[in-house]
C-alpha cells in the first residue's frame, strides 16, 4: 500500500427535490492510494457521477469525513475548492466540456491561466501536454472542427497541464465509438504507467476492466471493491 | 490582470452585432450629455464674454426698486426719477467712481433723403465712450459742449449707416430725427450683434438733445465706472448713499454692479448646464439598464462554460472580473465613442449655426467618461455577481 490521496469515511449525500428528500450516496468509505488507477462502476443513476463531483471538490457531502492529500476538505473556503480543483485535480467529463469559442491551445492553458503563470509558459506547457496526447498540430483549431475522440484527447491534455495529483474522468468513453474509446484508455494506461493517479467512472464492462481496482455502487451504496489480480493496484 | 481584460475583449468581439448595440445606448447617453453640456458651458461662456466687453468695474443704476423688501410699499410712493442733477451729483462727490455716465433712450424715425428707418436713440455725454467701451470710429463723438449746447448731432452705428447712406460718406451730411435735423459727426465702431441685439443699429445724440426730441428729463438709467475692481461694491454704497441724500432718503432707485450681473447670470447657467447635464444623465442610466440586461443574457448563455472553468480552477472572483471588465469596456468603449460623437458634433454646429454658442470643456468629458465607465462597473455587478455565484455542479449540468 502506497500513500493514500484520497480517504473517505461514512459520506452521505441527498438533494432535496421539493420537501422530498432523495438520498443519492449512502455510507461511502473509499481510499485512493497514489498511483492508483480506480474504476468506479454502476449503472445509470446510482450516484457516480455525483461521487465523482465530491471527490473533484466540486460538490460537498452532507456528512462524512473527507480527506484529499492529508488534508480535510469540509471546512474549506469556496476559495480553497477552487484552488485545489486548478492545482491538484484534473477532470474529463463525458461531453468533453472544452469551451468552443476558444482554440484548442486556449483550452488547454486555461488552468494554468487560473493558476497564474505567465503567458509563455504557458502556451509551453500546453503544447507539451497536447505533444503527449498526439494533438501537437491542431493547436489554433476550434473544438468544433475536431472529431469527438479527438476532443477528447484535448481535454484529456487541459486536464494534465497542471500535473495533477489526480485524474477524474467521468465516462470519458461514453460518447465515442469503441474503437476511438479504446484509443483514449490507452492514453489513460499510459499516464497510470508514468505514475499518474487515476478514477475512472463508468457503466461499461469493457472500461472497467482496465483499472487495478473497481469499486461497485448501487443506489448510492458501494456494494463491492475488488482489487485486480493484474499488476494494477 | 492583462490576460482578463484580453479574455473580455475577445468574448466582446466574438459578438461584434450585439456588443455594438449594448454601447449604443451608452454612446448615445455620453454623446447628449457632452453636447448638451457644451451647449450650456458655451452659453456661459458667451454670456461672460459679452457682459465683460460692455465695461470694466461697471455699475448700473436704474429708477425704482426692483427688490422686494418685506413691507408694503408706502401710499405716497411714486418712483421718483433719476435726473441729470443726480448724474453731476454723483460725478462731483463720488471718491470711488472714475466717471459717470447718463442715458436717455428711445426710439427716433431716422430720415436721409427718401429712406427711413426706426432707430433706438441713445442720449449720451462724452464718457459713455469710456464707460460703456463702445468708440467712435470715423469723426468725432458727441462733446460735453454739444450736451451743454443741445446741439443737434449725431453719430451713428454701422447697420444705420449702411441701410442708410450705402456708400455713401455720412459724415457733415443732415439727417432729420423724428422731424429734427441732425448733422452726421461721427461713425461708431463696428461690434456686432450681441444678446440677439445689434448694436450697430443705434444713434447716439447728445443727452439734452435727447430730452427735448423725446420730452423728458427722466434717465433712463445711469451707468458708472468704478475706479477699480476692488471698489465696485464701496461705490455701489456710495452711490446708493448720495442719492438717497437727494431722494428725500429714499431709494427708489436700483443699483447693480457688473459683476454680481454676471455672478448671477453664471449661476443660473450654471444650475441651467447641470440640470440638463443630468436630464441626458438618464438616457447614460438607460444604457446602463440595456448593459445589465445583456450581461444577464450573456451569463445564461455562459453557464456551461462558468462551471467548466470553475471545474478547472478559476475562483468565484475570477468568473466576477470577468464579466466586469466585459460590461466596463463595454461600457467604456460607449463612452469613448460617445464624447467623440458629442464633442464632434458641438465643434460642428458653429460651422453651420456660427450663432449657437458651444464650448466643449474638460470636465464634462471626464465626468461624462468616468460616469459611463462607472455605468458597466454598477449595471455589470449584478450580472457578475450572478455568475461568479453559480454552483459548479449546476451550471456543468446545464445544456
Ligand atoms: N441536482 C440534482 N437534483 C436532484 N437530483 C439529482 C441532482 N443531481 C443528481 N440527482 C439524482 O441523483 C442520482 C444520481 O445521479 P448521478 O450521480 O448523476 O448518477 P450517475 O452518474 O451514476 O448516472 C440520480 O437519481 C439523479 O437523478
Ligand atoms: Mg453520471
Amino acid at each position: 500500500m502506497g500513500e493514500t490521496i484520497i480517504e473517505i469515511k461514512s459520506l452521505f449525500k441527498s438533494y432535496h427535490i421539493g420537501h422530498a428528500e432523495v438520498p443519492v450516496l449512502r455510507n461511502i468509505n473509499l481510499a485512493v492510494n497514489k498511483n492508483a488507477y480506480m474504476v468506479i462502476k454502476g449503472p445509470s443513476g446510482s450516484g457516480k457521477s455525483t461521487l465523482m463531483h465530491i471527490i473533484g471538490c466540486l460538490d460537498r457531502s452532507d456528512s462524512g469525513s473527507y480527506c484529499f492529500d492529508g488534508h480535510s476538505v469540509e471546512g474549506l473556503s469556496d476559495s480553497d475548492l477552487a484552488e485545489i480543483r486548478g492545482g491538484k485535480i484534473g477532470f474529463v467529463f463525458q461531453s468533453f466540456n472544452l469551451i468552443p469559442r476558444l482554440s484548442i491551445l486556449k483550452n488547454v492553458e486555461m488552468p494554468l491561466f487560473y493558476l497564474g503563470i505567465p503567458g509563455r509558459e504557458r502556451s509551453n506547457l500546453a503544447k507539451n501536454a497536447l505533444s503527449r496526447v498526439g494533438l501537437e498540430h491542431r493547436l489554433t483549431h476550434s473544438p468544433a472542427e475536431l472529431s469527438g475522440g479527438e476532443k477528447q484527447r484535448v481535454a484529456i491534455a487541459r486536464a494534465i497541464v497542471t500535473n495533477p495529483s489526480i485524474i477524474l474522468a467521468d465516462e470519458p468513453t461514453g460518447n465515442l465509438d469503441s474503437k476511438t474509446g479504446e484509443e483514449i484508455l490507452k492514453i489513460f494506461d499510459e499516464i497510470y504507467r508514468e505514475g499518474g493517479t487515476i478514477v475512472v467512472v463508468t457503466h461499461e464492462e469493457r472500461v472497467a476492466e482496465r483499472g487495478g481496482r473497481i469499486v461497485t455502487i448501487l443506489d448510492g451504496e458501494i456494494i463491492s471493491n475488488i482489487v485486480m489480480t493484474s499488476t494494477k493496484t | 490582470m492583462l490576460d482578463i481584460i484580453f479574455m473580455a475583449l475577445e468574448s466582446i468581439m466574438l459578438n461584434k452585432v450585439r456588443s455594438f448595440l449594448t454601447m449604443l445606448g451608452v454612446m448615445i447617453g455620453v454623446a447628449s450629455v457632452i453636447l448638451l453640456v457644451s451647449l450650456g458651458e458655451g452659453t456661459r461662456e458667451y454670456v461672460s464674454r459679452e457682459l465683460m466687453g460692455i465695461g470694466t468695474n461697471l455699475l448700473v443704476i436704474t429708477p425704482g426698486k426692483t427688490e422686494t423688501t418685506g413691507h408694503a410699499p408706502p401710499q405716497s410712493s411714486t418712483s421718483r426719477k433719476l435726473t441729470y442733477d443726480d448724474t453731476m451729483h454723483l460725478k462731483r462727490n463720488a471718491f470711488t467712481l472714475k466717471d459717470v455716465a447718463p442715458i436717455v433712450i428711445g426710439t427716433a424715425k431716422v430720415k436721409y433723403g427718401n429712406r427711413s428707418r426706426n432707430v433706438l436713440t441713445l442720449g449720451i455725454t462724452n464718457s459713455f465712450q469710456d464707460v460703456r467701451n463702445l468708440h467712435v470710429e470715423i469723426g468725432s463723438f458727441v462733446s460735453d459742449e454739444d450736451v451743454e449746447f443741445h446741439r443737434k448731432v449725431a453719430v451713428i452705428g454701422r447697420t444705420v449707416k449702411k441701410e442708410l447712406f450705402e456708400d455713401e460718406n455720412p459724415l457733415g451730411k443732415m439727417v432729420w430725427l423724428s422731424g429734427v435735423k441732425y448733422r452726421i459727426v461721427g461713425i461708431m465702431e463696428k461690434k456686432g450683434v450681441s444678446f440677439g441685439f445689434d448694436i450697430d443699429d443705434l444713434v447716439f445724440i447728445p443727452l439734452k438733445s435727447a430730452q427735448d426730441l423725446f420730452d423728458t428729463d427722466r434717465m433712463t438709467e445711469i451707468l458708472a465706472e468704478a475706479i477699480n475692481a476692488e471698489t465696485v461694491e464701496t461705490a455701489k454704497e456710495e452711490i446708493i448713499q448720495i442719492l438717497k441724500k437727494r431722494h428725500d432718503n429714499k431709494e427708489d432707485f436700483s443699483v447693480v454692479t457688473q459683476a454680481s450681473l454676471l455672478s448671477a447670470l453664471n449661476t443660473i447657467l450654471k444650475v441651467l448646464t447641470y440640470v440638463i447635464g443630468a436630464i441626458a444623465g438618464i438616457s447614460l442610466v438607460v444604457g446602463g439598464i440595456g448593459i445589465m440586461n445583456i450581461m444577464l443574457v450573456s451569463v445564461q448563455e455562459r453557464t456551461k462554460e462558468i462551471g467548466i472553468r470553475k471545474a478547472i480552477g478559476a475562483q468565484n472572483s475570477d468568473i466576477l472580473k470577468q464579466f466586469l471588465f466585459e460590461s466596463t469596456i463595454i461600457s467604456s468603449f460607449g463612452g469613448i465613442i460617445g464624447i467623440m460623437s458629442g464633442a464632434g458634433i458641438a465643434y460642428a454646429i458653429p460651422v453651420f449655426f456660427p450663432v449657437v454658442p458651444v464650448k466643449v470643456s474638460l470636465w464634462s468629458v471626464i465626468l461624462a467618461f468616468s460616469f459611463s465607465a462607472a455605468v458597466g462597473i454598477f449595471f455589470g455587478a449584478f450580472p457578475a455577481q450572478k455568475a461568479a455565484k453559480l454552483d459548479p455542479v449546476e451550471a456543468l449540468r446545464y445544456e
